[in-house]
């Protein structure tokens, strides 16, 4: 099975290798300047935005048929995708059909998902990145390990080494700017030349049929100008009904993101290019507008009560907790995270076995049987040796507050 | 489905004003009018009856590992002219599974804490009050969240009005301010501020940080300054489950003072990401005698890591410094 695209929660971070951990640590915090002040109401919007969530999740098949309702109306070609497989072969039919040779990839988790670019490579078709980050990490064959900068890993002299061997730039000093600009002129001489472009939607909705992509860097607008044919997949859980919906969901998406209050460059399609008048007035965009609804497991996971939906597809506002600025690990397929997800889930009964009755509290809790418990609660943690790394765990007193309020001693 | 229990609790939140169409959803405009600020001032606005009645949630970290700073909390509490009780059938919050994605288990430890929590709003209590600011964000916050999507609807609605009576305590201390009396530490002391991440908000979001509770209550305490500190409002590293669950990396680099050998290629490994936050955040303190904080679980983390690389710094929580500077002791009442 694929990555999925959104593991909230800690565990999210964990998937990323230890050197890039350490590169991400070491930058750390991309584009929110140093000190700024949290943003206006940001505890009213998330609320309202996991709201919005909840009524999402819940009306999920009802959106699904609405989108493509809509979607349809307005001359999108709309198919559906059980798999990361079946999506695959959408992409692949039109490839065909158009004689695609070279193809413009906005990476995102979803095209990373269904595992686009291997597909190409597979088809022997011609891959352009619009991202420089995302193009410098294929370039290093990894999975990148972060949506909104995917080069962040990566050192300074091992990216100029990458361009060196892979890229055949001539020789270059290892400055920033001059990598930037190798990459930027690289890539722009291949742009013009692609026939079919391939996104990740970030948003959908329901009640136009629109599909709408945040551009982290300003080349996202490329893809929706200069090839004739667009192919956007969608995961359904960017779904959303209303504009008043999707309206939250991006500023939200934005703030916990960047700071911003909204994404630098956002672009929505409602359908392919028109020309006509009233109703069918003009719109910009692609000749042939594609959308590839994705499911690939989302409905099972969400109709299952294992694992939670709170441990993958939390109703969260897209782009909050982990989503954006954690991790996806190169890998973490759905199979391993379900198995570790399970047994993660059985030291977590134990705990709430123990937990959920005052007396069995008490007796877990007191200093002789501290120790004791929770090396073997803890044990049983994924990864978890000890209270927290290179600190001892703290000495337990011999009486809890309890003991001292029974006492009288408070 | 459990999906569809959730959604159900939004919507019976919200169905009062559904028939206003076409403008915000209205589930923004349900759950906006509930801030933090709207609760806050909901709780202390009925508290003017002398003495306030307020019960506490000590929280499993306190209760357990560090019960002088619940002493400290509720002397603190008494010195604010307020009677406090505590009811000691209430277990955990249920925040460490919730934080790892596991609703059922953690409603099925919040159970107990939410009919104690309860029981003593029935009893009388004006306030819930909370020495931790994430254990306070859990029960205002994602109680009713984690059991409707544990399918326990009736758990979920019963939170809302625990919730809309809980504070976390520097909140509380600094709306009852007033009430304290002068406040003087013996001996002078420099306090560098660990500004947790769960910290209670300043009065309007757009001012800075220092502008909270936190900073409110220090400047009422005489002999104490406090010392500005670039890892102010940085993590401190724990993260909740995450220091547990983040492996072990060579500890020992975490001692290096030059974050920039970590460039060095030869170097496979670094120090693992509770160990460098913590360590970044404790290195960039100078001249301080003792870091305050108002969460006991964030302290412990941050007084490991001190302790391991020999810092020379107290760290303890604001309540124990206020316990601190009261006058004289709070005379001993047994509860």
């Amino acid at each position: 099975m694929s990555p999925v695209p959104c593991i909230t929660g800690p565990s999210g971070a964990a998937g990323a290798s230890l050197p890039a951990r350490r590169e991400l640590r070491r930058r750390p915090t991309p584009h929110r300047p140093e000190g700024s002040p949290p943003m206006p109401d940001a505890d009213g919007l998330q609320d309202a935005a996991r709201g919005v969530r909840h009524d999402i999740v819940a009306d999920l098949p009802e959106l699904v048929e609405r989108f493509a309702d809509q979607a349809l109306d307005r001359g999108t070609h709309v198919s559906w995708a059980s798999t990361a497989a079946e999506a695959r072969d959408h992409l692949a039919r039109v490839l065909v059909d158009r004689g695609a040779t070279h193809v413009l990839v906005a990476g995102s988790p979803v095209t990373d998902e269904i595992d686009v670019n291997a597909m190409l490579a597979a088809r022997g078709v011609g891959l352009v990145e619009t991202d420089l980050g995302q193009w410098i990490a294929r370039l290093a064959d990894e999975v990148p390990d972060h949506v909104m900068g995917a080069a962040r890993p990566q050192q300074r002299q091992r990216m100029h080494d990458l361009f060196m061997e892979r890229a055949q730039a001539r020789p270059f000093r290892h400055r920033p700017d001059e990598l930037v600009q190798f990459g930027q002129q690289r890539r722009r001489e291949q742009l013009l030349g692609a026939e079919v472009g391939v996104a990740g939607a970030d948003l959908a909705v329901a009640d136009t049929g629109s599909v709408v992509l945040v551009a982290h860097d300003g080349d996202g607008r490329l893809l929706t100008a200069l090839p004739p044919v667009l192919v956007v997949v969608l995961g359904i859980d960017r779904l959303a009904a209303s504009w008043d919906q999707a309206d939250l969901l991006l500023a939200v998406q934005a703030r916990s993101a960047t700071g911003r209050r909204r994404p630098s460059a956002t672009t929505v399609l409602t359908g392919p290019r028109a020309d006509g008048d009233g109703a069918d007035r003009w719109r910009g965009g692609p000749e042939e507008l594609h959308v590839v609804v994705l499911d690939n497991g989302r409905s099972r996971l969400l109709a299952q009560p294992e694992p939670e939906p709170g441990a993958w597809l939390d109703p969260m506002p897209p782009g909050g907790g982990a989503a954006l600025t954690g991790s996806i690990g190169p890998t973490s397929p759905t199979g391993s995270l379900v198995a570790e997800v399970r047994g993660e889930r059985a030291t977590w009964r134990l705990w709430a076995t123990a937990w959920s009755d005052a007396r069995r509290y008490s007796a877990t809790t007191r200093s002789a049987t501290w120790d004791r418990w929770v090396t073997r609660v803890a044990g049983h943690l994924p990864g978890a040796a000890s209270w927290a790394p290179g600190g001892e765990a703290p000495d337990v007193p011999p009486d809890r507050f309890r003991d001292r309020w029974w006492k009288g001693q408070v | 489905m459990q999906y569809v229990d959730a959604r159900s609790l939004w919507v019976t939140t919200s169905t009062s004003q559904s028939d206003q169409a076409g403008k915000l959803p209205v589930v923004l405009r349900a759950d906006t009018s509930q801030s933090a600020g709207t609760r806050r001032r909901a709780i202390v606005n009925e508290a003017e009856d002398d003495p306030m009645r307020v019960s506490l949630l000590i929280t499993c970290v306190v209760d357990v590992l560090a019960p002088e700073v619940g002493e400290a909390v509720v002397r603190t509490l008494r010195a604010a002219g307020c009677t406090v009780s505590c009811d000691l059938t209430q277990t955990c919050c249920g925040r460490p599974a919730w934080d790892a994605g596991f609703a059922d288990e953690a409603a099925a430890v919040a159970r107990p804490t939410l009919a104690a929590l309860e029981a003593e709003l029935d009893r009388g209590a004006a306030a819930v009050v909370v020495p931790s600011g994430s254990c306070a964000a859990m029960v205002q916050r994602h109680w009713p969240e984690m059991f409707a999507i544990a399918g326990d609807l009736d758990a979920a609605r019963r939170s809302r009005r625990v919730g809309d009576r809980t504070e976390e305590w520097s909140a509380f201390l600094a709306a009852r301010a007033d009430h304290l009396p002068d406040l003087a530490l013996h001996r002078p002391r420099r306090l560098a501020l660990h500004q947790h991440c769960h910290r209670p908000p300043a009065p309007t979001s757009a001012t800075a940080v220092a502008d909270g509770p936190i900073d409110g209550l220090l400047g009422r305490v005489a002999g104490s300054d406090v010392v500005t500190w670039t890892g102010t409002d940085r993590c401190c590293g724990f993260g909740g489950a995450v220091a547990a669950a983040e492996p072990t990396e060579l500890p020992e680099l975490a001692g290096m003072g030059d974050l920039d050998t970590l460039d060095d290629p030869d170097r496979a490994t670094g120090p693992d990401v509770p160990v460098a936050l913590t360590d970044e955040k404790l290195r960039a303190l100078l001249g301080v005698d003792v870091v305050v904080g108002c969460d006991t679980a964030c302290l412990l983390h941050l007084r490991s890591r001190a302790e391991a690389l020999g810092t020379a710094v107290e760290i303890r929580h604001l309540a124990q410094v206020i316990e601190d500077a009261l006058p004289t002791p709070v005379a001993e009442v047994a509860p």
